[in-house]
């Protein structure tokens, strides 16, 4: 028996609903608003959500990503009375299951819920017999255990995989583990950095060239496509291939075979090819910065690493981890971690992802190596003051203008803010920033902060934070 | 970008591989070292900045050594120069995973573009051969053109 949760504020299409997928045998919950909807999704676990668009507290196409960020991340199928072209290329990209048009039959509504639970169903099974190699990938949040399933998926399959994410977001270890847990562990893993080759001898670095090929190719060389055959060929920076290679390489991932410069013959390779890049590429291809022919062969599988700022919750582990690591490489003592050191790494969010987290750790054990315990106080000073600075957001630093006065003013009673207007406000920002933190983990909420789930509920309630997830 | 280089002192390779260093650094952003015990040291110090690490390892044992700490290496980017192109060394060196790997009787042209591109900084090498189809040399302003192949003269 699965969950399904319906959230629609049409009364009677949301009765019709529940009764079709109780009479499946499922168990119903319902939801009249996209709050109420979220907070149920955040309170328990569903398999299926029926997701109206036009709700009366918002976009329910909006709230997508919020719901499948929920810890059961259950399928979403989207059902409108105000459907558009526009509205389900939104939705399915977004990872919507399906998007239903109303008026819709019963046979309508049967099918894509019984394909979306095989789905389901088939989705956990394939979790549990995979045991993946992931060495330095560290993480275990809804958004990184979901990567690493693709990882995992990717490996068992030898299509062509295009890893995606922001800068420092560890591109480059998830295609070392995709070979390593892949059937060509053995063989080669063989490194392009796009970004670092000229573009004069790019050509000759791929695809390696024949003696006398030209003045100063005084031996034969074989490149790196061909030093690549057996294992895998890992273009990094892929958006950085000049558009002349592009063309050249479109050839060589379709035939696996190309002929280095000045050769007479052709060269066969057997590589399986993992590109990654930061930039768009969609983008790349209307100006013609990109082949789009190329695109297409580049992405059969994509795996999008989510930026450290997505996935709050990994940071504590990683900062752990890297500590410790550190500590056994500058032989040092293991640290100790206050909680405010920990909470303060938390708020921050690392642009320059775990490549920045890795060089904060470093930093921070040069600044504190005799210190037996990590304060904020290590922390770089820019990262300080960028937290400080953001902890005021241009509302905030107006209100907090209203109630504090510059320290350049007198003091007099006409400046000084009124006492409960001042403390409502700090409690306010208490209380967004411990959301924030904690991913509305109200558990961790409650450990962090010292309050009580009551009282805890209580302020998020008052300052609107209470649609958050319950653990 | 600053640059560990690693060479062993007999290594004429290794003198060349520097010079080519110490032009696109001015000398500045460089630390030097002879010994595989020295480097593996210096790794265990905190790396304040983006660092490369430029290795030219002399013979299969020096590669061997190195391999054995190529933990230490944790963000460091690597441009490795190998004593051979036998098959197990080439296998050896992609194990480090390097962004750019060439041979001790390598294309120094090649490796001086690479190096000058994940540098950053114009590049003029005394005593490289001018003639090839890759060469890029400035100074100052003044681009000066290879003797062949000059269809392939990139410039920034």
């Amino acid at each position: 028996m699965a969950k399904v949760l319906i959230i629609d504020d049409d009364e009677l299409m949301n009765e019709s609903l529940a009764r079709l997928v109780g009479r499946m045998g499922h168990e119903v919950g319902r939801a009249f608003t996209l709050t109420e909807g979220l907070s149920q999704v955040y309170a328990e676990s569903f398999d299926v959500v029926f997701l109206d668009v036009r709700m009366p507290d918002g976009n329910g196409l909006e709230a997508l990503p919020q719901i499948q960020k929920a810890a059961s991340a259950p399928e979403v199928i989207i059902i409108t009375a105000y459907g558009d072209r526009d509205g389900a290329k939104l939705a399915i990209e977004n990872g919507a299951w399906d998007y239903i048009g109303k008026p819709v039959s019963i046979e309508g509504l049967t099918l894509p819920l019984i394909r979306a639970l095989q789905y389901r169903e088939e989705k956990n099974a394939r979790k549990c017999p995979i045991v993946l190699r992931r060495d330095e990938i560290i993480g275990k949040s809804p958004k990184m255990l979901a990567a690493l399933e693709r990882l995992a998926q990717a490996a068992g399959s030898g299509a062509n995989v295009l890893i995606t994410g922001d800068t420092g977001t560890g591109k480059e270890l998830f295609a070392k583990a995709i070979h390593e847990n892949s059937a060509r562990a053995q063989g080669r893993f063989v490194v392009v950095d796009c970004a670092a080759l000229p573009e004069s001898v790019v050509e000759s670095i791929l695809f390696g060239h024949e003696k006398g090929a030209y003045t100063g190719a005084d031996r034969t060389k074989k490149g790196l496509v061909e030093q690549a055959h057996g294992g895998t060929l890992f273009l990094d920076e892929v958006g950085e291939l000049p558009l002349a290679i592009q063309k050249a390489f479109l050839r060589v991932i379709q035939e696996r075979r190309f002929r280095p410069i000045g050769a007479e013959r052709e060269v066969t390779s057997d590589f399986r090819l993992i590109s990654a890049t930061n930039r768009g590429l969609d983008e790349m291809v209307e100006p013609s910065l990109f082949r789009a022919d190329l695109l297409f062969r580049l992405r059969s599988f994509v795996i999008d690493i989510p930026p450290l700022r997505e996935r709050a919750e990994d940071i504590k582990d990683m900062a752990i981890h890297y500590i410790n690591r550190f500590c056994e490489l500058y032989q040092m003592e293991t640290k100790g971690l206050s909680p405010e050191f920990i909470e303060t790494l938390t708020r921050y969010d690392w642009p320059g992802n775990v490549r920045e987290l890795i060089n904060t750790v470093e930093h921070i054990l040069a600044v504190a190596r005799y210190e037996p315990t990590l304060f904020p106080a290590h922390l770089p000073t820019n990262l300080r003051i960028k937290l400080a600075q953001a902890s005021f957001t241009p509302h905030e630093s107006q209100s907090l203008a209203a109630v504090i006065p510059p320290a350049s003013l007198p003091q007099t009673p006409e400046t000084l803010s009124n006492y409960e207007d001042f403390k409502a406000l700090q409690e306010r920002w208490y209380i967004e920033r411990l959301t924030v933190v904690t991913g509305g983990n109200r558990k961790e909420a409650c450990r962090i902060s010292g309050l009580s789930r009551t009282r805890l509920f209580q302020l998020l309630k008052k300052y609107d934070q209470d649609h958050q997830s319950e653990e | 970008m600053k640059v560990l280089f690693y060479a062993n002192p007999q290594s004429m390779v290794g003198h060349k591989v520097r010079e080519i260093i110490t032009t696109l650094t001015g000398g500045r952003e460089e630390e030097n070292f002879q010994t595989v015990a020295d480097l593996s040291l210096r790794l265990r110090q905190p790396m304040m900045g983006n660092f490369i690490a430029v290795i030219v390892a002399a013979s299969r044992e020096e590669l061997a050594h190195i391999l054995i700490n190529w933990h230490f290496f944790l963000g460091i980017r690597i441009v490795l120069i190998l004593p051979d192109r036998e098959e197990d060394t080439v296998s050896r060196g992609h194990s480090l995973r390097p962004r750019f790997m060439s041979y001790a009787d390598g294309d120094l042209n090649e490796l001086a573009a690479v190096l000058d591109k994940m540098i950053g900084s114009p590049m003029d090498i005394q005593g490289l051969d001018n003639s090839h189809p890759i060469q890029r040399v400035t100074r100052g302003n003044h681009f000066l053109q290879p003797t062949k192949g000059g269809n392939n003269v990139t410039s920034r």
